[in-house]
């Protein structure tokens, strides 16, 4: 007897599966997070509680999930908006930091009033998060470079980057640590409420921008285009080289604007690893929100309440902050395998009557 | 002077084995077609596997093994979703890393205080202490950890078994063109979970010797990017175990300088030329965080030079590495 | 017909959705011939091929090879039956030897392990199992196997170093080393897919004369093609496919090319199409002594004239492989030159982007519609407007009014009546069939109202009634005054819709003529080069008027 598994691509994805797979692999991937949980003796129904109700729910909770949500879903959208062309950039987490990095020097070294010098950092964040993202994209355009991996190295150098100014020319006067000196007012991003930022609104904004890029315009259909058919976007006259270091420069900007919008309005001072891997955590969000700029938003709030979530929970229970990181690997690597039962269908058919094979012969055959 | 060359040299050695270990795992993996850029956290669960195993025993070798076993289990997550499932590598490898080091670091968190007697230097049998006591290069070259010496051993096991066994060459066609490989006989999934296995076991086993031999602690992250470096070092090397050898030594060696960039200072006398671009411009180059960006700024260079240099039939990386593979069914 | 032949495909019947591709075909096939199989592109040639190499099962009908019932579930069945193909595209890794292609997947063991020939070791460890399992697994020996090689090779003239890389070899060299790996594997029975289109006709010859020493030796070999002076000179027996069903088999020497041709091609009209008499207008292409090169770099143009003038079909003939795909790829502005002129309705394109075309209104049906006619994964919104998307209508600057191009693309799926679409934004393109594809397709190129069509295969892969559909669209088009270049396969498309039709064969343009004064069997001739080894080099060779006016 001979069980067969038979794996067939489903012509049509049915409308029910597409939605409810994200919800199924987010439930699976709790489920055996739970496990995890219940080895440390912490109460799993507790502890999801704590994270996805009562951090949404209370005040400083939320205010939290907002803030974390602004690296977040600039840094998804630097994912996304490439991804939308068929290109991928693993690389947020680099043109977040080279943001923060240029940005602060701004922030630091330059006298403005605020109405002024905060525009003027979140420029230069732009443009340099955007500079560094164009090199894996002219790589890839002209010379058909790969860009995971360019992308993937080049953020490496700027994390070592940032590290090195921190603890050289960009140290600050007090004491050994490896960070700069405190914000100015004037370098700092506005508070809007419960110390939520301007960065917010600059974030949404730049969500509404993406949406609209990719809805509105001809630019947006020219990126779908030929992320889904470069051969025929090309035959139509589209042209590839323009589209793909638009998209990455774009997302290298939108990283980079994140990255300074943490460090003027949250932490006040850059430091060296000042954040928690944001830009890698943009590439679930992105494929999370392939769909749309919108679900790419959804899904940086949803990761930025398991970051503060998980933050309460080491407050709170006890639970290593780190617990949240593997929740986050565990999520995507079953979103992985969501997305392979969509894709296809699989029949098990057993089948009787083995053919008898004709034993090997061994031996050469000289 | 002569110190500190034999400190450096030491030292390289030491860090070289932790690229030659994961950069050879990664490179089977990459050859089957499979890349798996969870190298950082596999890493990590051996280093810590391997650690723990190790208080709790007190044997080092059963430490070894533990995080060689680490790593495979790790490892096994990316085959079944890349080969079976077919899912994409690089967002797959990437949670990996993620997964290993946030498992790493929520399991690891109460073993930190731990200490251990690690591997310890072994001299080479017979004539061994005649050789350690060659100035500067001695204890470089022949008084090392196990680990050292495994690992240079299997630069050329790799080599032959590629090269020279059937395995290899059905190995090296699964990463070529696994369609034709099939046509031929060739077991392409069996191939390609035992290539991406046998990786992860090689990148448990650099996290290991990290814990056991190189720094004899453990703490959490404390891979310190070493596995992107090995992801890197096989563009590095082009996909070939012996120029492999020669890039984790220079990875090495920059690895093990970052450290030592303090007690450095190469400077030219203050009335040569220049001398105020140039005296800044050796600092700036030879500092610890920026020499740290050399082994990826160089990879980046390798890779573009030889993708704009070379035809594109003629390139070192293997034809279907990213390219999951599905029998078609008619 | 012998009792029982060599090899018999019996019935052989095999279905994929809508179409009938071998349609209970029989074939017989005798040691030490050359056997061919001929047919046009779609005939059924490949499936079955790929039935009796195990690529496809068979779902009706039975195969015997020296009187065994073949059950070919796998590629690796019909090796081990003594079957051996080589592919079209060929089946090496360059990176790797010539030796190290052939035993791939024999597990040929260091010679000190083999149980055959001399070794050190005592012939007891060596016969042992585990003994031999591991050598096969962690060993190689390439030295009996090189030896083996280059025996063979000698024994057949071929010039392969077995120690030379792939990428080192010349395309004859490496469709010989693929000749190499069946030989290796005792194949009694070879199958050659259009062996001859990747080779110059030089390599062609020596590979010919290779077949005739394997068939001296009791081989017996399939030779698939579809050019007739390859089957005059090296097949011996030949079986026609048409349509998926077997036409017949012939002995060359006892038939004329003329016959052959009739067989392939067939003589049933399948539709009449009217067509007005056009006024023809002013040249709206002019191609100048173009040459380009393939995707292998080979030249595939070689010093093409056409003029094409508003309102007139240009139909051109040939089988696939002859440039076809350049040619529309050159007039689209897709493909780069490496020598020649390209003017469209009076402007020079010459090395301009794709985009000029498009905006000097060049319109393209390209061959292979799902890699270059749409996205498949797109919607038919889309890809209705994949060209049209940068018009005024649909919004000004850079703004995109997608509620226009949805109502754009219902138009066009309404005029053009693509069946299948529930929501022209919600259904993909890839979720259409081949012929209502085609006919979006269709629709997004000549709504744009065209002064230049290139269309390369239109009706291929394409169900009946979409074939009369999309001929007649492309009649009216021609009637306001669009010039078209149709490139088919299809004798009867071409007679039936063309003004002036053009022959091309190996590059160039070999013979012109009018639908009126059409002789099929000629063109057939022409196409498949027959007439150039004998009728055409007397009849010297037919000018090329291409109506150019006067330019210089």
């Amino acid at each position: 007897m001979n069980v067969e598994i038979d794996l067939t691509a489903r012509e049509r994805v049915p409308r029910w599966l597409s939605y409810a797979t994200p919800v199924l692999t987010v439930l699976a991937a709790l489920a055996v997070s739970a496990v995890v949980l219940l080895v440390i003796d912490v109460n799993p129904i507790e502890a999801y509680r704590l994270m996805l109700i009562e951090t949404p729910t209370s005040e400083i909770g939320m205010a939290d999930t907002l803030i974390t949500t602004v690296p977040l879903v600039l840094a998804g959208l630097a994912v996304y908006l490439p991804l939308k062309a068929g290109l991928f950039n693993i690389g947020a987490e680099g043109q977040l930091v080279i943001g923060a990095l240029a940005g602060s020097w701004v922030g630091l070294n330059v006298s403005l009033p605020g109405v002024a010098l905060v525009p003027l950092m979140l420029l230069t964040a732009g443009i340099a998060g955007g500079a560094l993202a164009a090199i894996p994209a002219w790589l890839r355009a002209k010379y058909d470079v790969n860009e995971i991996i360019t992308s993937l190295l080049l953020s490496f150098v700027a994390l070592q980057i940032l590290s090195y100014m921190v603890r050289g020319p960009m140290r600050g006067s007090s004491g050994n640590f490896p960070q700069t000196d405190r914000f100015s007012a004037a370098a700092t991003i506005p508070e809007l409420f419960m110390r939520v930022h301007l960065g917010l609104a600059i974030a949404l904004l730049i969500v509404v921008f993406t949406y609209l890029l990719m809805t509105r315009t001809r630019l947006g259909f020219e990126i779908t285009f030929i992320g889904s058919n470069d051969e025929a976007a090309e035959q139509a006259g589209m042209s590839r080289y323009k589209v793909y270091l638009l998209v990455f420069i774009l997302g290298g900007a939108f990283a980079g604007i994140g990255g300074i919008s943490e460090i003027s309005g949250v932490q006040g001072r850059l430091r060296a690893g000042f954040e928690p891997g944001y830009g890698f955590t943009a590439i679930p969000i992105a494929l999370l929100g392939r769909n749309s700029a919108i679900k790419v938003l959804l899904a940086s709030l949803f990761f930025a309440l398991l970051f503060t979530g998980g933050t309460n929970m080491e407050i709170f229970l006890g639970i290593p902050a780190a617990l949240v990181e593997v929740i986050q690997a565990l999520i995507i690597l079953f979103l992985i395998t969501g997305e392979f039962f969509k894709r296809y269908r699989i029949d098990f058919t057993v089948e009787r009557d083995p053919t008898p094979t004709p034993s090997e012969t061994a031996g050469g055959d000289a | 002077m002569a110190g500190f060359l034999g400190g450096l040299l030491n030292a390289t050695v030491s860090a070289a084995t932790v690229f030659i270990l994961a950069g050879l795992g990664e490179l089977i993996s990459e050859r089957a077609g499979v890349l798996n850029l969870g190298v950082e956290g596999m890493m990590l669960s051996g280093a810590l596997g391997g650690f723990i195993v190790t208080v709790v025993t007190g044997s080092t070798w059963l430490g070894l093994f533990a995080g060689i076993v680490a790593g495979m289990a790790l490892a096994s997550i990316h085959a079944f979703l890349c080969i079976s499932l077919k899912a994409n590598q690089v967002i797959s490898g990437v949670m990996l890393t993620l997964l290993g080091t946030g498992l790493t670091t929520f399991y690891g968190s109460r073993w930190v205080e731990n200490s251990i007697d690690g591997f310890s230097q072994v001299t080479v049998p017979l004539v061994g202490q005649y050789l350690v006591d060659i100035p500067v290069i001695g204890t470089a070259l022949f008084s090392n950890t196990p680990t050292d010496y495994i690992a240079l051993a299997l630069v050329p096991i790799t080599w032959y078994f590629l090269n020279h066994s059937n395995m290899g060459l059905e190995l090296i066609s699964v990463g070529e063109d696994p369609e034709m490989a099939d046509t031929m006989g060739v077991a392409v999934f069996k191939l390609r979970y035992l290539a991406v296995i046998i990786g992860g076991g090689f990148a448990g086993a650099a996290g290991a010797h990290l814990s056991l031999a190189f720094s004899q602690l453990w703490v959490p992250g404390m891979t310190a990017g070493r596995g992107w470096i090995a992801v890197a070092l096989v563009i590095f090397a082009q996909w070939t175990p012996s120029r492999m050898l020669v890039g984790a030594y220079l990875f090495g060696m920059l690895d093990a300088l970052q450290l030592r960039s303090q007690a450095l200072s190469f400077s030219v006398g203050a009335d040569t030329p220049l001398a105020g671009i140039i005296n800044p411009t050796i600092d700036f180059l030879m500092n610890g965080q920026i020499m740290a960006t050399y082994p990826y700024l160089a990879t980046i260079l390798v890779l573009s030079y030889a993708v704009i240099k070379t035809k594109s039939d003629r390139l070192a990386v293997p034809s279907a590495l990213l390219q999951s593979y599905s029998r078609e069914t008619d | 017909m012998p009792e029982s032949a060599f090899l018999e495909m019996q019935n052989i019947l095999k279905e994929f959705p809508g179409v009938v591709a071998n349609d209970h075909v029989d074939l017989q096939v005798e040691r030490g011939e050359i056997h061919g199989l001929l047919g046009e592109n779609g005939a059924g040639k490949s499936t079955l091929m790929k039935i009796l190499y195990g690529l496809y099962s068979q779902d009706e009908g039975d195969i015997y090879l020296d009187g065994r019932r073949l059950e070919l579930d796998s590629p690796q069945d019909a090796i081990d039956a003594g079957i051996g193909m080589v592919h079209q595209h060929f089946q090496l890794i360059p990176r790797l030897s010539v030796a190290q292609n052939v035993v791939l997947g024999e597990r040929e063991p260091a010679t000190l392990f083999r149980s055959d020939g001399e070794s050190r070791l005592p012939e007891a460890v060596r016969s042992n199992g585990v003994v031999q399992a591991l050598a096969r697994r962690f060993s190689l020996g390439l030295d009996v196997p090189t030896q083996r090689i280059d025996d063979l090779a000698d024994q057949y003239g071929f010039d392969i170093d077995a120690t030379a890389k792939i990428w080192e070899l010349d395309v004859g060299q490496q469709q010989r080393v693929e000749i190499l790996k069946a030989l290796y594997r005792d194949a009694d029975l070879l199958i050659l897919d259009e062996p001859t289109a990747v080779l110059t006709p030089a390599e062609a010859e020596r590979l010919f004369d290779s077949l005739e020493r394997l068939t001296e030796e009791g081989l017996a070999i399939i030779f698939i093609t579809h050019k007739l002076n390859e089957v005059q000179s090296v097949v011996d027996r030949v079986t026609i496919l048409r349509e998926g069903k077997n036409v017949g088999t012939a002995t060359v020497s006892e038939v004329t090319q003329a016959d052959l041709a009739e067989m392939m091609v067939g003589r049933e009209v399948l539709f009449n199409v009217e067509k007005d008499g056009v006024e023809l207008g002013e040249p709206v292409l002019q191609l100048q002594n173009i040459h380009a090169d393939n995707d292998r770099g080979i030249e595939s143009l070689s010093g093409i004239d056409l003029t094409v003038r508003a309102g007139e079909v240009v139909g051109i003939a040939g089988v696939s492989g002859n440039g076809q795909k350049e040619l529309a790829e050159v007039a689209a502005g897709l493909r780069r030159l490496t020598d020649g002129s390209i003017t469209v309705g009076g402007t020079d394109l010459t090395g301009a982007k794709p985009k000029r075309f498009v905006n000097n209104d060049v319109s393209f049906v390209p061959e292979d519609r799902l890699r270059y006619g749409c996205a498949e994964d797109l919607s038919v919104m889309h890809n209705a407007a994949m060209k049209e998307f940068t018009d005024e209508r649909f919004g000004s600057q850079m703004g995109l009014d997608y509620r226009e191009l949805a109502a754009y693309a219902e138009e066009l799926v309404e005029e053009f009546d693509v069946r299948g679409v529930r929501d022209v934004t919600e259904t993909n393109a890839g979720d259409l069939s081949g012929g209502n594809l085609q006919k979006l397709i269709l629709a997004r190129e000549l709504a744009r109202d065209p002064d230049l069509l290139v269309a390369n295969q239109p009706t291929r892969g394409v169900d009946v009634g979409a074939i009369e559909f999309i001929r007649e669209t492309l009649l009216e088009q021609r009637t306001d005054g669009t010039g078209i270049v149709l490139l088919s396969e299809d004798l009867d498309e071409i007679t039936d819709l063309s003004d002036r039709i053009l022959v091309i064969y190996e590059g160039e343009f070999v013979y012109e003529t009018t639908p009126e004064a059409a002789d099929r069997d000629r063109i057939g001739l022409e196409m498949t080069g027959g007439a150039s080894t004998d009728a055409a080099t007397a009849e010297s060779p037919q000018p090329i008027a291409t109506g150019q006016d006067g330019e210089p």
